[in-house]
């Protein structure tokens, strides 16, 4: 699904209203107060969604407990007053651990936490229980009797193997059928065939390959999960399962990306931001050049295959990127013309979908099969004009631009397996029925790679 | 009229909250329901965009995004 800015808000998003709103001199002076002013607020918010579809499903972020969610709570459980009883169904999603030295499953967190969800007056309609092995039926009808519910309505929310299963999970445990009980929806069986067999080849591939993701990691994996599911979604078609290797850009400036790198059968440098490990990432680049391995580079990865390619395959030695050295010699990446007068760093990147205009008979275009794409970007630097001749002449295909031309948001190279990187992320237009043509292609390429070499 | 299913949390965070919502709606979509989702987060910053990664996970760019009174005028 494809949501928007209207999808989501924060706690500062509705203070920044209501203290407009306050300003603008809309409650007349009045006191003005978390309930009702806040509260309404949220409630108002959470409303406007409300228009053209059958069900709002909201997600409150935070733990129950916590200060931050306290409001938002309030104005949840005020909800049904507004709206009907039957029309509002609080799910809950708790945690029933198993403890190894004890050999069982405890449901005392579970416990509290609902109690704490009936201190603020909700009082949960189903219970999502998320734990290791599948509540056998006791424990349902325990906690079930502790926390005010029917035993049907606590559902296992067991760990699987990949997230695509969860929905088939759910479905045999009975909670799509409780809600539309609930909520008396109007809706048919659903038909689940189709998800099924797509799990299926996500689960047992005839084929894994390994991918090498280089950048600065550490405690940062899951910032990348758009990126490896993307991955996942683009070898389902080839029944390929990407194996994720994780190189620190750093290690490649230790090791070497001949040592770092063997035996990988594709390379990704993925976004990212500052100065720290970019040498690694530059190397990685040329080893995947230069030995023909499969690549993709994305935002900083683009702009770093920029750097490489100057600098081994155009003789600009001293080439980079103004971010990194601010005045150097052949600065090939630099700040975009529109950012060169904007200071405050909140809200001011080249941010959201832009249109791309893609070079007939590149990789690219083969790929998208069309030649208008738009692309979702997340940046402040870009290619610089300055150098376009320079790495044209050298073999550097620029595939794809914005539509005045004036942008570079695709690089790719002729002669090679595959070696295409972008200045916007692709990863975040991939779903698991709809892939990405670029991660499609490159997941093919690595697989070819595999097998050819 | 539309109706509302509101999914919290509690004991730890990285429940998969997120990953039962989308999974849920999943489901009601493939019974036919057209529906939409929501995301709230109880944070004081007024967009999600400048929140740190290390403990929010990703910072997913959508089609349209927030702007500011600074951006709207330099968009190329």
């Amino acid at each position: 699904m494809t949501v928007g800015r209207r999808n989501n808000f924060t706690t500062g998003r509705i203070y920044h209203d209501v203290i407009m709103k306050e300003r603008r001199g809309d409650y007349l002076g009045g006191t003005v107060q978390v309930v009702p002013h806040i509260t309404d607020e949220i409630k108002q918010s959470i409303r406007a969604r409300a228009d053209g579809v059958d069900l709002v499903i909201c997600e409150i972020g935070g733990t129950v407990g916590d200060i931050e969610s306290l409001p938002f709570l309030e104005a949840i459980r005020q909800l049904p007053y507004d709206e009907g009883r039957e029309n509002v169904l609080y799910i809950h999603v708790t945690l029933v651990p198993y403890l190894g030295a004890a050999c069982e499953l405890k449901t005392k967190p579970t416990q509290h936490s609902v109690n704490k969800l009936r201190e603020i007056g909700i009082q949960p309609n189903i219970l999502l229980c998320r734990t290791d092995r599948f509540l056998p039926p006791e424990l349902k009808e325990k906690i079930a009797l502790f926390c005010n519910l029917q035993k049907d309505e606590v559902i296992t929310a067991k760990d699987v193997d990949t997230p695509y299963e969860v929905p088939l999970v759910f479905h045999k445990e009975g909670l799509d059928r409780l809600i539309v009980d609930r909520l008396r929806l109007q809706l048919g069986e659903p038909d689940l065939r189709e998800w099924d067999s797509l799990v299926q080849r996500i689960k047992y591939p005839q084929h894994e390959v390994t991918v090498a993701l280089v950048g600065k990691y550490v405690g940062l994996k899951e910032s990348y999960k758009s990126l490896t599911e993307a991955l996942v979604h683009g070898g389902i078609d080839s029944a390929t399962r990407p194996l994720i290797h994780w190189v620190e850009s750093e290690d490649i400036e230790r090791r070497g990306a001949e040592r770092a790198l063997a035996d990988v059968d594709g390379i990704i440098v993925p976004g990212g931001f500052g100065g720290r490990g970019i040498e690694g990432k530059v190397s990685a680049i040329r080893y995947a050049r230069e030995k023909q391995v499969p690549f993709l580079g994305l935002c900083l990865g683009m702009q770093c295959a920029v750097i490489e390619f100057a600098r081994n395959a155009a003789g600009l030695r001293d080439a980079n990127s103004s971010e990194f050295v601010p005045d150097g010699p052949s600065s090939v990446i630099d700040l975009m013309s529109d950012q060169r007068k904007v200071e405050e760093k909140g809200g001011t990147m080249r941010l959201g979908a832009y249109p791309c205009i893609l070079e007939k008979g590149s990789r690219a275009h083969e790929a998208y099969g069309r030649t208008e794409i738009m692309e979702r970007h997340r940046h402040r630097y870009e290619f610089n004009n300055a150098y376009r001749d320079r790495l044209t002449k050298h073999g550097l295909v620029l595939s794809g631009l914005s539509p005045d031309g004036r942008l570079v948001e695709i690089i790719e190279l002729p002669h090679h397996p595959w070696f295409v990187a972008t200045q916007f992320h692709p990863e975040f237009n991939s779903r698991p029925r709809r892939p990405h043509p670029l991660f499609q292609g490159f997941m093919r390429a690595t697989l070819q790679h595999k097998v050819g070499g | 009229m539309a109706k509302f299913i509101f999914v919290t949390g509690g004991v730890v965070s990285s429940l998969g909250k997120g990953l039962a919502s989308a999974s849920i709606g999943n489901l009601l979509e493939s019974r036919g329901a057209r529906l939409t989702f929501l995301k709230i987060d109880p944070y004081i910053n007024v967009d999600p965009g400048t929140m740190n990664p290390y403990q929010h996970g990703e910072v997913y760019v959508r089609r349209p995004t927030w702007t500011s009174a600074t951006t709207s005028g330099s968009r190329p």
